[in-house]
């Protein structure tokens, strides 16, 4: 080995260690960048035509892939949690302080007080305006809730859709990078590109749970968790969201497009086909699936609860319970109920014992005008003890006791005589006893002779009495939006007090604020749980009380498991980025070390080629 | 908080984080302090956020209650406070209304009479008593004003015939055209026969039954009806022997006039006996004067003073849904239908409140538990009232005047019956059952309120508990976060010097 050798190993290393140093400032320079990886300057020993040299040095982003993988993951799962805790928090905060008189509760005790006074002393002035005026601060803290719930449900709408515009934008800037990383060789250059596609994927995680799979010649291909294909190379979907700007209680979506009144998401790929990525569940994770949930699901179902609450208040106070008079027909036994008064969406129910076993069993019949209106919708179909059916009324009596009969089925013979009902059991036979059948119908003036009163009524059916009615749609969706005291009680306040004209009620008998006390607090009610409070679909009984006592812890309660979730999530998040922070952060300490040693390497170098020099005058001296 | 110990990397990602949750743990802390409450939404409250519901309902219950017991006993108070003055005025008439204190004025009424009238008005005003405008004398019509005023209660008007009218009604269908209790009498020769003047009059004296002394003169009396009693003097009777006519009045309340046989000679008032005559047809023509005699005098005294029993007792009965019986006519002197309701359109209805079947306590109700109603409800209408009022309405009513002969034993024969009355004689309703009835709703009431008190601050205690915070508690955290915060600030300030650059 000559000095030439020598010369030239040196000159390599040299630039070796210029290379080095340049690498280390970078690092230094990017100590504080997010989203920076340190990189890294290895050498590698070459031999060519009997030259040793330190030769084409590799700079390396220091990374650990699966690390990687799951910062991406749980980055999705983050902006999920946090997206869902923000909008509960905030919607818990609508329910009001425990306590304060603007919570719900507050108000709706409020209420059940003032009718309490008002019994004590009805003919009073005072008493009946208090009455009205809690129940008018009632009506509007329900419909200012409802108000609040769509509009965090239009928020999430217009969520949807600039997180949509956003993952186009990502995945057309990706393809921009991309390609030059493929292009690029593997340079410092093309450790800049990949940490900037590392935060375009890392960005795009927060809306789309993804999973990247890097190819050999460095292109990357990018899949959601639910398997659809986002990028290979180029974006293979496109996503398309056509907001709605209206939302309301009755926006639902739906996979068919016809009933459908909110956004949804369409995916275009290559070819031009295109698919509902909301129906094919594409996006399950991320913040756009925490807002189609919320959209779909956890909104809607808060609304139902409000509805509920509005729906139950309005027909405890309205609806008149007509029990039927027992009847017997040779061995088979029954009863006799008369339907007139019945409103559409009034129901009456027939409870019965199948025998011998003994549990009672319930069939609710509920008045529809056509049959247009029938099969109910999902949200009113009761369950298994409790089957609810539609019966069209307008084929009159008999097309009645028709309908209801082959619902029933053969263990009972349902008959009419006019608007009279009759329902008795198979007698002899013994397989079915009917324990009870009791009308419902709303009583739709306020002296009609009966305590219960159309205290409420609903603003946006022209002040109509709430009835349940399915015509048109179901009035029980959004009612609480439109829940209104009935403007004829406030116009005429001893209506509180007077049941009858004639003769007229004196106006300080008890007996209506009585009755409408008792109504809200110790009358039992069944609630239809499609709206599932705890989760439960079974028909379940209280007092109007208990269910606003029940809707308002219910949504405490997830409102605090939606905070726990996402401080849990948070806590993964952090401890996944503390990680991969480990591994990609540059330690100031260890380039400085790295300096020196590359300064120490660079003077060793020159001292070789000055050695080297010295040698070759040494020679020329000779 | 682990703290790395490397160079700036490594505290800039995770610790800002961690400062900015503790200061945000600090923030909270400072609104407890502040508001002195745990959380500010029902999320924050944890699992107790069932117990605030449920505990906030029942406190905002048990208010309710409390405000109720509170506005109702000012109400009862002020009921048996009323009811307590009545029964004062009621007994001093009844004091006052002795029969020998008849003293002739020129107004024709006595000083009692007088002290009646203003007695009849305070009742009046006691029982039209209002709080917050709500009367409590009238059931369920709260809103009513249950007792007209005393002059048309007195005097009626245009249209309205009054109680001195009705009273002068009934007088003229009791004592009758003839002045003699709607009785006949007649008899020729030895003979002298009363009789009611028809089967089943309903208005006038009724004969009971007719004694005598003596087998000089023969008595039958034949029930009928109509009932008569034939006498006959057979044969002449010593001076002393007496012939006894039982009567009984309108009101109830029986006499007996007795007729004492006197020997020629002697001096006596025709209406208390007959002089003996020389034969016995002569004796029997004096028997018959007397017999009017007695009659008439007892007509105008005692049977006047029970009209007006009748007539005042039939008044007061009276409200809206159920005028005053009132004797058909005029003519009334020759009356025989039984008496009929008038209307509201002719005669005054004194009571305009609420006069609906059911007791009068329940006409009004105070919930003060969830399952417990006190009735504390009052009608001006209650037997007690009428009795006292009619007993002042007669004494007012009636006057004395110094021209009637009669005038004395008239208002011996009035007061003997109010006094009786207004004592509120065995099996009619007395004030005090009123006063103890409002009474036991006011215990019943103190005890509910004594109970809701102790629950309501054991309530309210235990949701302290659940709501808010100790301040002890919420300064020790602050103190401890506080040194942490100051801890890892002044740490991370260290290490960030901590670099190998500084050392180069």
């Amino acid at each position: 080995m000559g000095l030439n050798t020598a010369l030239g190993t040196s000159i390599s290393g040299l630039n070796s260690a210029q290379i080095g140093i340049g690498v280390v400032s970078q690092n230094v320079a990017n100590a504080g960048t997010p989203g920076y990886v340190r990189r890294n300057v290895s050498s590698v020993d070459s031999i060519s035509g009997g030259t040793v040299g330190v030769s084409n040095p590799n700079v390396q982003r220091l990374l650990d892939r699966i690390v990687q993988h799951q910062l991406l993951q749980e980055s999705s799962g983050a902006s999920y949690t946090s997206t869902r805790a923000q909008v509960f928090a905030s919607l818990d905060q609508l329910y009001g302080a425990p306590g304060s008189a603007t919570a719900l509760d507050s108000m709706y005790s409020k209420f059940t007080s003032s009718l309490q006074a008002l019994q004590n002393d009805p003919s009073s002035y005072t008493n009946r305006t208090a009455v009205l005026d809690a129940a008018s601060q009632l009506a509007n803290r329900l419909s200012g809730l409802s108000d609040g719930v769509q509009q965090q449900r239009a928020k999430a709408e217009a969520g949807i859709g600039a997180a949509v515009t956003r993952t186009n934008e990502l995945l057309d800037q990706l393809t921009d990078v991309n390609a030059r990383i493929v292009n690029a060789q593997q340079t410092s250059a093309t450790a800049d590109l990949r940490d900037q596609r590392d935060r375009i994927i890392s960005e795009l995680s927060q809306y789309v749970e993804v999973r990247t799979d890097e190819r050999p010649n460095g292109s990357i291909s990018i899949t959601t968790a639910s398997g659809t294909q986002l990028f290979d190379g180029r974006p293979t979907v496109k996503f398309e969201f056509d907001a709605r700007g209206n939302i309301g209680p009755q926006s639902q979506w739906s996979s068919d497009p016809t009933k459908r009144t909110v956004g949804t998401i369409v995916a275009k790929d290559l070819s031009g086909n295109s698919f509902d990525a909301i129906a094919n569940n594409t996006f399950r994770s991320g913040e756009i699936g925490a807002l189609v949930e919320l959209r779909d699901k956890t909104l809607v179902q808060a609304q139902a609860q409000l509805d509920e609450i509005a729906a139950q208040l309005s027909s405890a106070l309205s609806d008149r319970e007509v029990a039927g008079t027992a009847v017997t027909a040779g061995a088979a036994s029954g009863f006799d109920v008369d339907l007139t008064g019945l409103q559409s969406g009034n129901s009456v129910t027939l409870d019965y014992k199948v025998t011998p076993g003994g549990q009672t069993q319930r069939f609710t019949f509920v008045r529809v005008e056509s049959a247009a209106s029938l099969p109910l919708p999902a949200s009113a179909q009761g369950d298994a003890n409790n089957r609810v059916i539609g019966i069209d009324f307008s084929g009159g009596p008999a097309s009645v006791a028709s309908q209801i009969q082959a619902a029933v089925g053969s263990g009972f013979t349902v008959s009419n005589t006019g608007s009279v009902l009759r329902i008795v059991d198979d007698g002899a036979a013994g397989t079915r006893d009917v324990v009870g059948l009791t009308a419902r119908p709303t009583q739709t003036s306020l002296t009609g002779g009966t305590g219960e009163m159309p205290f409420f009524v609903d603003a946006g059916r022209n002040n109509g009495a709430y009835t349940g009615s399915y015509e048109g749609g179901s009035q029980l969706v959004g009612f609480a939006s439109r829940i209104a005291v009935n403007p004829d009680l406030i116009a005429d306040r001893s209506r509180l007090v007077i049941y009858n004209t004639s003769p007229m009620t004196p106006q300080g008998d008890t007996t209506r604020p009585k009755f409408l006390y008792d109504r809200l607090t110790s009358s039992q009610r069944s609630f239809t749980n499609a709206n599932g409070f705890d989760g439960s679909t079974a028909t379940s009984s209280g007092t109007v009380s208990s269910l606003v006592q029940r809707v308002v812890a219910g949504q405490g309660q997830a409102s605090e498991q939606a905070k726990r979730l996402d401080e849990g999530q948070q806590v993964a998040f952090a401890s996944v980025q503390s990680r991969f922070t480990e591994d990609t952060k540059v330690n100031v300490d260890q380039e400085m070390s790295t300096l020196i040693e590359l300064q120490s390497a660079y003077a060793a170098n020159a001292r070789v080629i000055s050695t080297v020099k010295e040698l070759l005058d040494v020679l020329m001296r000779l | 908080m682990t703290i790395t110990p490397t160079g700036t990397g490594a505290y800039r990602l995770a610790n800002p984080n961690q400062f900015v949750t503790m200061r945000s743990q600090l923030d909270d802390l400072q609104r407890q302090l502040a508001t002195q409450k745990k959380s500010q939404t029902y999320a924050g409250l944890g699992m107790d956020r069932g117990t605030s519901l449920d505990l906030n309902n029942k406190l905002s219950t048990l208010d309710g209650f409390l405000t109720s017991i509170q506005r109702s006993d000012v109400n009862l108070k002020l009921m048996t406070k009323a009811v307590e003055n009545f029964t004062k005025l009621a007994g001093e008439t009844r004091a006052d209304a002795r029969p020998d204190s008849y003293v002739e004025t020129s107004t024709g009424r006595t000083s009692p009479q007088v002290l009646a009238e203003e007695k009849f008005k305070q009742t009046l005003d006691l029982l039209n008593s209002q709080v917050n405008g709500r009367y409590l004398f009238s059931g369920r019509t709260s809103d009513v004003e249950p007792v007209v005023d005393y002059s048309l209660i007195m005097d009626g008007d245009a249209t309205h015939a009054g109680l001195k009218q009705m009273i002068s009604e009934r007088k003229q269908a009791d004592i009758g055209a003839g002045g003699m209790g709607r009785l006949v009498t007649g008899g020729v020769g030895t003979n002298a026969t009363i009789a009611e003047e028809a089967a089943g009059l309903p208005y006038g004296f009724k004969l009971t039954g007719g004694t005598s002394s003596t087998a000089a003169m023969t008595t039958a009396y034949n029930a009928g009806p109509p009932a008569d009693i034939a006498v006959n003097v057979a044969s002449l009777p010593q001076p002393g022997d007496t012939l006894k006519i039982a009567l009984t009045l309108p009101d109830g309340t029986t006499e007996e006039v007795t007729l004492t046989a006197r020997a020629a000679g002697t001096t006596g008032a025709a209406a208390d006996g007959f002089v003996i005559g020389p034969d016995t047809a002569t004796t029997a023509a004096n028997l018959r004067a007397s017999i009017n005699a007695a009659l008439s005098r007892e007509a105008s005294t005692s049977l006047s003073a029970s009209s007006a029993q009748v007539a005042a007792k039939d008044f007061f009965a009276g409200s809206k849904s159920n005028p005053p019986l009132r004797v058909p006519g005029p003519p009334f002197d020759t009356a025989t239908a039984a008496p009929a309701p008038g209307t509201a359109a002719n005669t005054v209805i004194w009571y305009q409140g609420d006069d609906a079947a059911g007791s009068a306590r329940a006409t009004a109700s105070v919930q003060v538990d969830q399952g417990q109603q006190v009735a504390a409800g009052a009608r001006a209408n209650e037997e007690a009232f009428r009795t006292g009022l009619a007993q002042f309405a007669v004494m007012a009513a009636e006057t004395f005047p110094t021209s009637d002969p009669n005038s004395k034993l008239r208002y011996e024969a009035m007061t003997e019956r109010v006094r009786s009355t207004i004592g509120f004689p065995t099996g009619t309703q007395n004030p005090s059952e009123i006063i103890v009835e409002l009474g036991s709703a006011q215990t019943a009431m103190a005890q509910a309120k004594e109970r809701h008190t102790a629950t309501q601050d054991y309530l309210s205690t235990t949701l302290s508990g659940v709501e808010d915070v100790t301040k002890e508690d919420v300064a020790m955290q602050i103190l401890a976060l506080q040194t942490t915060l100051q801890a890892s600030y002044q740490t991370t300030a260290m290490l960030s010097k901590l670099q190998l650059t500084n050392y180069l």
